[in-house]
């Protein structure tokens, strides 16, 4: 069941990603819908799961793009695992807590990332400051609004199936 | 020049990297490095052609950078991406004429961008004393909003045969 969850929003925010990403408007089109997917996994799935789903999506997104294999699976790995760990150890489910975790997420995620290719000598990241900042706002945005939908779908749909049941009668 | 038309069918897999995916590929004579233009400018680069598909780095891309020149007072310099929606015109002389408004065109010395073609205009022009410290260039092309390109092919002595070239 849990590698069945992994490969769909893997697949489901890697196809997000190439199709619609660069439709979003400026200063959202920096948001990493994949990283986003990573972090919601390892909050409600622990930080185990966090850590697979990390190295398989950041594995297949680095296959994808045009940078270094591993670098992006390496930093996605860690901050699944360190998402996961956090869900486990603190109580993340008030809108605030949540929040942070996503904003702290991309921080993370850009150290590493942006650390191993200026590290290696491989790619230069000229003043990434503001971009990781409005990342980490993006994402954190998004990351509360997907949490918001997915626990208030199976209530609205309730709802509306009573509602239903209840005119017919 | 010869030009071959492509369809942009993905975009990057990560916001990192400023990048679109095109139709065309090594099977249609895609090789790295060759430029990538629309109506409105200059689009990016050729970096990794597959044969039917290839990858295709932003002007905006934070190391995508091309030979400049300002169309008005033909100041020189290079073209930079910061990796947001702006570009950032740089090793310009002190000596140069450059203000708000200008037109930013490729200037050709890079050998990967053909010469005229449009990049952007002059945004924001700072100076410390008679220096430029910051000037700002709005890229023509809406990078958000593509859905095809030319990728400006190389020249071969058959091409060159047919269009009358020595």
């Amino acid at each position: 069941m849990n590698a069945a969850r992994v490969f769909l929003v893997v697949a489901a925010t890697l196809a997000l990603q190439t199709t619609l990403a660069r439709f979003l408007p400026t200063g959202m089109d920096a948001v990493d819908l994949v990283l986003v997917g990573v972090v919601y996994i390892a909050l409600t799935s622990g930080p185990v799961t966090g850590l697979v789903t990390g190295t398989c999506a950041g594995l297949a997104q680095d296959a994808l793009a045009s940078g270094v294999l591993g670098i992006g699976g390496l930093a996605k790995t860690i901050v699944g695992f360190a998402a996961g760990r956090v869900g486990t150890q603190l109580i993340v489910t008030a809108t605030l807590p949540r929040f942070v975790v996503f904003f702290g997420a991309t921080v993370v995620h850009a150290v590493v990332f942006i650390g191993l290719y200026m590290l290696l000598d491989l790619r230069q990241f000229p003043a990434p400051f503001v971009t990781v900042v409005e990342q980490a706002a993006g994402n954190a945005i998004l990351g509360v609004l997907v949490f918001q939908v997915v626990e208030l779908l199976p209530g609205a749909l309730e709802r509306r199936r009573a509602a239903k049941t209840w005119r017919r009668r | 020049m010869t030009t071959t038309a492509a369809e942009i069918i993905a975009a990057g897999a990560t916001p990192d990297f400023r990048t679109l995916t095109i139709d065309k590929g090594t099977n249609d004579g895609l090789r790295p490095d060759l430029a990538v233009i629309a109506p409105a400018g200059v689009v990016g680069r050729v970096v990794m052609p597959t044969r039917r598909a290839a990858k295709v780095q932003l002007l905006i891309d934070r190391n995508a950078a091309a030979g400049a020149i300002v169309e008005r007072s033909r100041a020189q310099g290079v073209v930079v991406g910061v990796g947001g929606d702006r570009l950032r015109l740089e090793y310009v002389s002190e000596l140069a004429d450059v203000v708000v408004g200008d037109l930013v065109m490729t200037s050709g010395i890079d050998g990967i961008y053909p010469k005229g073609f449009a990049i952007g205009r002059v945004e924001i022009v700072e100076k410390s004393g008679s220096a430029y410290t910051r000037i700002i260039v709005r890229p023509t092309v809406d990078f958000t909003s593509l859905e095809e390109v030319l990728v400006v092919l190389p020249p071969t002595p058959a091409r060159d045969r047919a269009q009358g070239s020595p």
